[in-house]
């Protein structure tokens, strides 16, 4: 009999793998001050399944100060480094303790680069255990099969996933805590506040490429051009006729088209089919999935993996953070079909897909030799899902039967009609056969055109033809999926790490909403990177770093060289800094003056036409409202009411009932745009009546719970 | 020197800074765009410019500052 204990990353993998490996399937929680661990029972062996919460261990500059350069760390318990955490120290001391008298150690946390390091570190710092001796639980589904096959056939620690992760934590501490310290110093030294301005590896060269766009926007002009629009008729049914130039320079050329067309018709010219097959889509990876969830529901990437790995962690899909689009021959997609079939949700889809012969599903191109694409385990939830959950599993799930669907198949159709030297086109679409988009409704979808059974030689009056003012537009502002995508195809980050940049561009005050506008804190310390020290935006830098940390990974360098090379590079750039310490100061005071100046500042008085109204806070109350400048010298006494509750943002532009001022308040998840004059406004008196009419229900609840 | 818009620094010996340097050097090169897709007055131009949604924020603020 042997006393073997099994690291697990979190609570809830570790109840689902004691669970499944307790041969009673009902395994003892025991409690340990604040901490607990799972006790079970396995081929006479005791099975004591531990958890961490994440890391247990942070790194920590091994020389005391808050200055630059520091280059050397160490591995030390999390609650050393972050004050607050109340949780780490519980758990390092239970497994400390339980470590004692352990005849054999098995990780079993998340099998990726961060799940590797996570084993590793508590193995190593809170269990004081031989990493060489222990072994390593393999799996993609907290599924009981496959907990039971990865214990009964374990592998041993993947030590060059260990490096990775270890020197992937120590250039991202390296360059993000002694740059951050730089330049917040560098304020410091110049005005005496302290703010922290913070750039990493990554975040340096994300927020160059989204200042780019935003640039490229804030300098756009349009330009005119034209199009024509016409309306045909055949045989008493109206047809939209698309013109053959879809731009048209000049309003002259514009006008004499129209005046050519008008009155007259156009002869069937040519009639053009064509049939085109569209393969199933590929299997989710995590990207793929992020950027289908933002687009059906207007979920941000980070939200997506989040609820993704709640349902992971509840054996409902295979986990989340992997970069395949491939479904492994070694996976049962029958049964999983067969358990999905039982669910009267997915049964009829199920049913049908089961009936096909040979179940090959369609694969993707992109590999990831640690997890399968994300699929469905086909179990049931054993607890209501929230109704974010149950859009991402139903995403999931109709994905997976997509893929065992066959091509859809779409004809399109252009009819070439010609009017005197004009050429137009009718275009009608229709699909022959829907294929795998049966099985991935509603998010799938085509619109049809029908257009009428028309041959070659007949005539279509062509009843309309409208000149059609058109502009040119900028480039299209990023959303945080398709920022996220960028960041993919730039090799930027990985993929757990990339929708926590996205979101850190905000939480960091660089980007002003989710469609990236930069603020003037943003460029500020974009303009003083950009000329004091270019290397911390150049993508071509951080990404020579991230192949070398995929070399680690793949055998092929070794840890310390990258960490040496990392560390030469970041002294010569800080060595570079600290000589223009002063400078780069000062640029970056100016910015945050104009940054904060920027916040509070919404725009012309409108009583005195003189002052600026700018947001107070009321020293006496602590409430915030609108007032003047000029009311300190007591010329102007404008205030407007504020809703207390929100980040307030000033907008460019004034309220279509009243011409005030607009802001935008963004409070959790919601976020609207009002007035200064929203308590009067005339155009705003339903909303007022509703949030009265709110409050009063809340109030009336409260009133009842007493 | 600082910008005449915002109060950046620029370069030397130059009125704007490099943002509404560029959106000042945008504006004029676009006017010749529009004069030879249909006739404008260089003031009809600067009114519509400011007037669409697509027009860039640095753009209009070196309108507003052109009208002034």
């Amino acid at each position: 009999m042997s006393k073997i204990m099994i690291i697990t990353e979190k609570p809830t993998a570790a109840k689902k793998i004691a669970e499944a490996l307790d041969e009673k399937g009902s395994p003892k929680e025991v409690q340990k001050r604040k901490a607990s661990y799972f006790e079970c029972s396995r081929n006479n062996d005791i099975l004591i399944v531990v958890y961490a919460l994440g890391h247990l261990f942070e790194l920590k500059q091994t020389e005391p100060g808050w200055k630059y350069p520091r280059l050397d760390t160490e591995w030390v318990p999390k609650y050393e480094v972050i004050k607050k955490d109340k949780s780490s120290k519980p758990l390092i001391n239970l497994m400390n303790k339980l470590a004692k008298d352990i005849d054999q150690f098995i990780v079993a946390t998340d099998y990726d680069i961060e799940g590797s390091l996570i084993g590793y570190l508590s193995l190593v710092y809170a269990c004081n255990a031989e990493p060489n001796k222990a072994t390593r639980m393999i799996f993609s589904t907290l599924t009981k099969k496959d907990i039971v096959e990865s214990y009964e056939s374990p592998s041993s620690l993947d030590f060059p996933m260990i490096d990775a992760g270890q020197v992937r934590h120590e250039v991202d501490w390296l360059y993000g805590i002694n740059l951050t310290r730089a330049l917040t110093l560098s304020v410091k030294n110049v005005a005496g506040w302290f703010k922290i301005i913070s750039t990493g590896r990554v975040q340096g060269p994300t927020l160059s490429f989204v200042a780019k766009r935003d640039y490229d926007i804030n300098v756009y002009v349009p330009t005119p051009f034209w199009g024509i629009k016409i309306i045909g008729e055949y045989e008493g049914t109206k047809l939209e006729i698309e013109f053959e130039k879809k731009k048209i320079e000049t309003l002259l050329d514009a006008d004499n088209i129209v005046k050519d067309l008008r009155n007259t018709s156009a002869t069937i010219k040519a009639i053009n089919r064509r049939k085109r097959t569209q393969s199933p889509p590929s299997p989710f990876n995590l990207s793929g999935l992020q950027s289908e969830a933002y687009r059906h529901f207007g979920f941000k990437p980070s939200r997506t993996l989040a609820l993704a790995q709640k349902l992971y962690l509840d054996a409902l899909i295979s986990y989340p953070r992997t970069s395949s689009q491939k479904i492994p021959e070694s996976i049962d997609v029958k049964q999983i079909l067969k358990n999905l079939e039982t669910r009267k949700k997915y049964s009829a889809e199920a049913k049908q897909i089961l009936k096909i012969e040979k179940l090959i599903p369609k694969q993707g191109e992109k590999t990831d030799p640690a997890h399968p694409a994300i699929h469905p385990t086909g179990n049931k939830p054993t607890r209501r899902l929230t109704p974010s959950e149950n859009k991402l599993y139903d995403l999931i799930v109709r994905r997976f039967f997509a893929l065992f669907g066959e091509p859809a198949v779409k004809e399109s159709i252009r009819a070439d009609l010609v009017s005197g030297k004009h050429k137009m086109y009718l275009r009608g679409l229709r699909i022959i056969e829907y294929g795998w988009m049966r099985y991935y409704k509603p998010y799938a979808y085509t619109k049809e055109k029908e257009i009428p059974s028309i041959i070659e030689g007949e005539s279509l009056s062509l009843t309309s033809i409208e000149r059609e003012d058109k502009f040119t537009s900028p480039p299209a502002r990023y959303n945080p999926s398709s920022l996220l995508k960028v960041l993919e195809r730039k090799n930027l980050g990985t993929k757990s790490t990339r929708s926590g940049i996205v979101d850190s561009l905000r939480s960091r005050g660089y980007t002003l909403n989710d469609t990236f506008e930069i603020s003037t804190l943003g460029y500020a310390t974009l303009d003083t990177l950009e000329t004091y020290v270019p290397r911390v935006l150049s993508i071509e830098f951080t990404r020579h770093l991230e192949e070398e940390m995929g070399q680690i990974q793949d055998g092929a360098q070794r840890r310390e060289e990258v960490l040496a090379e990392a560390k030469r590079d970041l002294l010569t750039l800080l060595k570079t800094f600290k000589e223009q310490e002063k400078e780069i100061g000062q640029a970056l005071v100016a910015g945050l003056q104009r940054y904060w100046k920027a916040k509070e500042e919404l725009g012309p008085c409108p009583a005195c036409e003189d002052g600026t109204l700018i947001i107070i806070k009321s020293p006496k109350t602590g409430k915030r409202f609108v007032g003047c400048t000029n009311y300190r010298e007591k010329k102007c006494e404008q205030t407007f009411a504020l809703p207390q509750k929100g980040i307030i943002t000033p907008l460019e532009k004034e309220c279509p009932h009243c011409g005030h001022i607009m802001f935008q308040v963004r409070s959790g998840r919601r976020k609207w745009e009002t007035c200064v004059n929203w308590t009067e406004c005339p155009g705003r008196q339903e909303d007022i009546q509703e949030l009265e009419k709110r409050r009063k229900q809340r109030s009336e609840k409260k009133e009842d719970k007493k | 020197m600082e910008c005449i818009v915002c109060g950046k620094e620029t370069e030397e010996e130059k009125k704007y800074c490099k943002y509404h340097g560029e959106a000042h050097s945008k504006l004029y090169e676009t006017y010749e765009r529009w004069r030879e897709a249909r006739p404008i007055s260089w003031k009809e131009y600067l009114d519509e410019v400011y007037e669409r949604d697509e027009t860039g924020k640095w753009v209009r603020e070196i309108i507003d500052h052109i009208m002034q």
